[in-house]
């Protein structure tokens, strides 16, 4: 039970602002994108891929569930779940393929299946087009009415932890050891009898499943959604949310997700290109600090056995 | 005695990582020498070459020809006369032949007649290179690609010659020829520094030998003077 | 009209072409896939715009300006950002580019905006109009002059790598960087002249695009994108794959978007190369071992 006890300061957060619901949902925005961005991280660091187009299965999962509530109304939690399903599926679909390539390949592969489904989406009319799709109602859970950001901030929060239990489990299994001799070394992997399509393909789907969700909570989130907020950009963020908090740890990826989702609204006052930052800070962290932010705060340690 | 030696190693110390692969080792190069460092697999021989031509990190002092070698960049050393002959004929196998000799002559890349003359004498030395020489290099046979890891590091008139384990992987016929190739070098003027685990056709073309084990010479002296059957029983583990 | 769609797909993909051909050498030397080469050249766009545009400079001396930016940012990108992580991980590197996509991208929006700049022709004289019995093709000039810089590119290259001493060295550093050193060669300086090489060449792509797309941060993003498939559909390894990467995907985007769907000539393209990379997982004319990587 020890190593969940990290998560109470995060349960915390919302009451000194309960009075700030903006601000409250940008905490809500965050959970999001730490969403996504684990679903990066099992792609990355557990199976030593890169993806550049994980926005594609965001925006699956985003529209997936603004379509089924807005022209079905199919209640939220359903929809939730069906855009990770959907989102799961098609990652197979797509990893299928695109694993027989590997390294740089893939990550040409992705950059293509990113900008593809952009387009796509772009034309149909189902998704409306490149107007996208407007007023999307905010869920109700049972009881709440989750236009209160409170409400949104646990939901996400309690998502994440959940999401955060089922990684632990599975990075002490046996099906966590063999992604991890993956990415340490393929022929080592393949010398051990580890079917390497077969974990591949599953971080593959668990990357997609987990950032299809993320999807579906900002769309709900956002009320809006239209093809140019998943762009390529969109992609290297979570990239690059993963890098910079640190990777292989669900506390590093939310250092991440805060610093670039953060960001933009501490500086919106000034005159300053938030990109230029977001990758100023992505090549200093590489360059000085390989293992994230999460190597300043210090706290690594402190968390390391706990997390992965 | 001291203005003979081309090359004077003291002290080598090669590292990787907590072990150490050559330890302390003092060994010297004659002036015309063919010198041989044998040993077993991993007792440090290839690690002493790399160290020289300045591939890997590495401790103690290198001389040559006067001159402190021990930190010098790698690309500069085949300038000074001491050039490498790889392990596992390092070609380049996308490259033509006569690409490959003209990397070789890269350090005199200037001197077009120089240039000129040495591929001559490369091809004189080994004629089944000129007869293939618009052949990628990766499509030759192992012999053939020794012939041209050989000829290719002539091609820029070194001082001394270093070869890392020629015989590797060649049948005995060609390892008597390759041999014979590299006496013939050797009376041309250039002294050979060689590291070998065929032991036998080592000893019959050197001066002197080193014997490594673990990182350390065990033996060293004069060809003569060494017994080849104590050799092999105690340190080759033949 | 497939006539005119095909010379049209052949001026696009010779544009995919150098662009590959850029990517290609800098990888093949260094081992870096630069996600930010498109970007590169997109900055050297805006030079070019700043000094004819603004300042009023001469067009070819605006020209030749904006190439050596690109130059000069190929060398201090790979010198400064990319060799200090080299030999420590070679997946850095290439997040390392992609952090630079977002830089300079926030760069030109900082310094430039976000405004559509345009860019004239330097040629804008009466198109090239080719009669024959099944109808009649239109070149414009520019789209000429893209054909003769490309394949004057091409050549100047070819004849550089298999002639030139440096050329050879070059492809030995690409081939075996220790054994390269062995012969002499300087590889820190090769992979420096690479990426100098491959800089100058993705400015040239973006000025030579930039009349007809105008400048603006990601006017670089798809060329990029077809350059990237481009050397893959190549096999990342030689310029001849890279040619005929580029060209093919040209032809094929043409003709999907006259015939198909113009909205999503891209998905059909690089569907079709997902297709082929299916079948032949080391691209259409690689070789199935890989070298760097």
């Amino acid at each position: 039970m020890k190593k969940y006890l990290w998560f109470i300061p995060f349960v915390l957060v919302p009451l000194p602002f309960l009075g700030y619901p903006f601000l409250l949902s940008i905490f809500v925005l965050i959970g999001i994108y730490t969403i996504a961005a684990i679903g990066m991280d099992v792609l990355t660091t557990w199976a030593g891929q890169i993806s550049i187009g994980n926005a594609a299965f965001f925006a699956v999962g985003a529209y997936t569930s603004a379509i089924l509530v807005v022209n079905f109304h199919v209640p939220f939690l359903i929809a939730f779940l069906i855009s990770g399903l959907f989102a799961m599926i098609i990652g197979i679909v797509v990893g299928l393929p695109a694993l027989r390539v590997s390294g740089f390949y893939l990550a040409v592969v992705t950059m293509a299946f990113g900008i593809a489904v952009q387009q796509i989406i772009g034309v149909f009319q189902i998704t409306g087009g490149y107007n996208g799709i407007r007023n999307i109602p905010v869920p109700s859970f049972w009881i709440f009415k989750a236009s209160n950001p409170v409400y949104q901030y646990y939901v996400v929060l309690t998502i994440i932890f959940l999401i955060f239990i089922v990684l632990s489990r599975i990075s002490f299994s046996k099906s966590g050891l063999a992604l991890f001799a993956m990415r340490d070394s393929e022929i080592a992997a393949r010398a051990f009898g580890v079917n390497l399509l077969k974990y591949k393909l599953a971080a593959f789907a668990a990357s997609a499943a987990l950032t299809g969700l993320a999807g579906s909570l900002y769309a709900s989130a956002i009320g809006f959604i239209s093809p140019s907020q998943f762009d390529l950009t969109l992609s290297l963020d979570l990239l690059a949310m993963v890098i910079v908090g640190g990777a292989g740890s669900v506390m590093g990826v939310m250092i991440g997700a805060a610093f670039f989702v953060g960001l933009p609204f501490l500086l919106s006052g000034y005159n300053i290109s938030i990109t230029i930052i977001q990758g100023v800070a992505l090549i200093v962290i590489l360059l000085f600090l390989p293992k994230g932010l999460l190597q300043i705060f210090k706290i690594r340690d402190l968390f390391k056995k706990k997390v992965i | 005695m001291a203005t003979d030696r081309i090359l004077e190693v003291e002290n080598l110390t090669v590292k990787y990582g907590p072990i150490e692969a050559v330890r302390g080792t003092n060994f010297f190069v004659g002036n015309q020498e063919v010198v041989s460092i044998l040993g077993a697999n991993g007792a440090g021989k290839s690690s002493t070459l790399k160290a020289l031509a300045g591939l890997i990190p590495h401790e103690g002092r290198i001389t040559f020809l006067s001159k402190d070698i021990s930190r010098t960049e790698p690309y500069k050393i085949p300038y000074l006369g001491l050039t490498l002959c790889p392990e596992r004929r390092g070609i380049f196998p996308d490259l033509s032949v006569e690409d490959n000799l003209l990397l070789g002559a890269y350090t005199i890349r200037k001197n077009k007649n120089l240039i000129k003359g040495n591929i001559k004498k490369v091809y004189a030395l080994f004629q089944r290179l000129e007869e293939r020489k618009r052949q990628l290099a990766g499509t030759l046979s192992g012999g053939e690609q020794q012939m041209l890891a050989i000829g290719r590091a002539l091609m820029n008139d070194p001082k001394l010659l270093m070869l890392d384990e020629p015989s590797l992987g060649l049948s005995p016929k060609l390892v008597d020829f390759i041999f014979d190739s590299l006496k013939t070098i050797n009376k041309s003027g250039t002294a050979i520094l060689l590291v070998e685990q065929n032991a036998m056709i080592a000893m019959e073309i050197s001066n002197r030998i080193y014997v490594m084990q673990n990182g350390k010479f065990a033996i060293s002296g004069n060809t003569k003077d060494v017994d080849f059957q104590t050799l092999k029983m105690k340190y080759l583990g033949v | 009209m497939v006539f005119q769609q095909i010379i049209a797909g052949i001026i696009t993909g010779s544009l995919y072409a150098i662009v590959a051909l850029g990517l290609v050498i800098a990888y093949k030397v260094t081992g870096v896939m630069n996600f930010a080469y498109g970007y590169m050249g997109m900055i050297s766009a805006y030079i070019f715009f700043t000094f004819f545009s603004m300042i009023g400079m001469n067009y070819i001396l605006s020209f030749f300006i904006a190439i050596a930016f690109g130059a000069f940012v190929g060398y201090a990108v790979e010198r400064r950002l990319l060799r200090p992580v080299r030999n420590i991980s070679p997946a850095s590197m290439v997040i390392i580019t992609l952090g630079l996509l977002l830089v300079l991208e926030g760069v030109a929006l900082q310094i430039w905006g976000n405004n559509y700049q345009q860019i004239p022709n330097l040629l804008n004289g009466l198109p090239l109009i080719l009669r024959f019995e099944g109808g009649i093709i239109v070149i414009p000039q520019q789209n000429l002059l893209i054909l003769g810089v490309v394949t004057a590119v091409i050549i100047a290259l070819i004849l550089y790598l298999n002639l030139t001493f440096q050329g050879k060295a070059m492809r030995a550093v690409a081939q075996n960087e220790e054994i390269a050193k062995l012969m002499g060669i300087n590889s820190s300086l090769m992979m420096s002249i690479s990426w100098i090489i491959s800089g100058s060449i993705g400015a040239l792509a973006a000025l030579l695009v930039a009349p007809q797309t105008f400048v603006y941060p990601d006017m670089m993003l798809s060329l990029q994108i077809m350059g990237f498939t481009a050397a893959v559909l190549g096999g990342f390894e030689s310029i001849p794959g890279s040619i005929i990467g580029g060209i093919s995907i040209g032809i094929i985007e043409n003709l999907v978007g006259t015939y198909i769907s113009t909205n999503l000539k891209t998905t059909f393209s690089l569907a079709i190369i997902v297709a082929i990379l299916i079948v032949k997982p080391e691209g259409l004319l690689g070789s199935a071992k890989s070298r760097r990587v």
